[in-house]
């Protein structure tokens, strides 16, 4: 079997939201290089990324926007509000064709029941109702527009759009220690990137 | 030791396992913990310098993920 790492850290500084990072922008090939005094907080010993030159890159934004901002800011028009998000988004994205070979991931589904939900804004129908809407509107955008899109939804989301059970141990994300997990869609990814060599 | 990743294998003393079995096993292993820190180590190094052969990825190409709180196990 032929495997290759993927480097997959949310890093201090990063922006947490689609919004944040359209308004704050990324250097891309300079993520966490000034970060030397958080590391291990959040990096993990990846926090120098060295991004470069034809590299694979996957944005995994969105997540936060759905279960928190669209409701806090938006309920009455989201899908109107949904849809210009993702096509700024996808097209700022589609910018760096030519550096890298971005890809655009699906927006994960709802925590499960038991979950800390303290920050989370709208019913768990509104925010099912908000990501799924997201992510058939970013699988058209990332065509139009010519950019890979990588799906693990239906990997990662049970029968009621929650995060699989099985796969996490927060009710909210997927576990970074369950190693079949990580194995299993780490060669899914690489088997996705070769498919575009 | 010698890892030979090339042909997809981790080859120790007599036991040979391949990379997937080794990372799917790693909690269940009769490693010492010492020897599965120098094989994570190498391994980390390896994967951080060098390209898969007969993957299609260029040398030294690699895949990140960014995002936000739910950068894939995140």
């Amino acid at each position: 079997m032929k495997s290759i790492k993927i480097k997959n850290h949310w890093l201090y500084g990063m922006p947490i939201t689609i919004y944040t990072l359209l308004r704050e922008g990324l250097d891309i090939f300079n993520i966490g290089t000034n970060l030397e005094n958080h590391q291990g907080i959040f990096g993990k010993g990846h926090s120098k990324y060295n991004i470069k030159e034809k590299d694979f890159v996957i944005f995994f934004f969105g997540w936060n926007d759905m279960q928190k901002n669209i409701n806090l800011h938006a309920a009455d028009r989201w899908r109107e509000e949904i849809d210009d998000l993702l096509q700024k988004y996808v097209q700022t994205i589609s910018m760096s064709k030519g550096h890298i070979i971005p890809i655009i991931a699906n927006i994960y589904p709802n925590p499960r029941a038991g979950a800390d939900l303290q920050t989370m804004r709208g019913s768990e129908e509104e925010r099912r109702n908000y990501f799924l809407y997201a992510n058939d509107v970013l699988r058209n955008l990332c065509a139009k527009n010519g950019i890979l899109f990588l799906n693990l939804y239906e990997l990662v989301a049970d029968e009621n759009n929650c995060i699989r059970e099985e796969f996490t141990t927060d009710n909210i994300h997927l576990d970074g220690n369950n190693l079949k997990l990580v194995a299993f869609v780490e060669d899914r990814i690489v088997k996705f990137c070769q498919s575009y060599l | 030791m010698k890892h030979n990743f090339l042909s997809g294998e981790v080859q120790k003393n007599e036991l040979f396992v391949t990379y997937a079995d080794y990372v799917a096993n790693r909690n269940n292993t009769q490693y010492s913990e010492e020897t599965i820190r120098t094989i994570d180590n190498e391994i980390l190094a390896y994967e951080n310098t060098n390209f898969i052969a007969d993957s299609g990825f260029e040398t030294k190409q690699q895949i990140f993920a960014i995002g936000d709180s739910h950068c894939l196990f995140f």
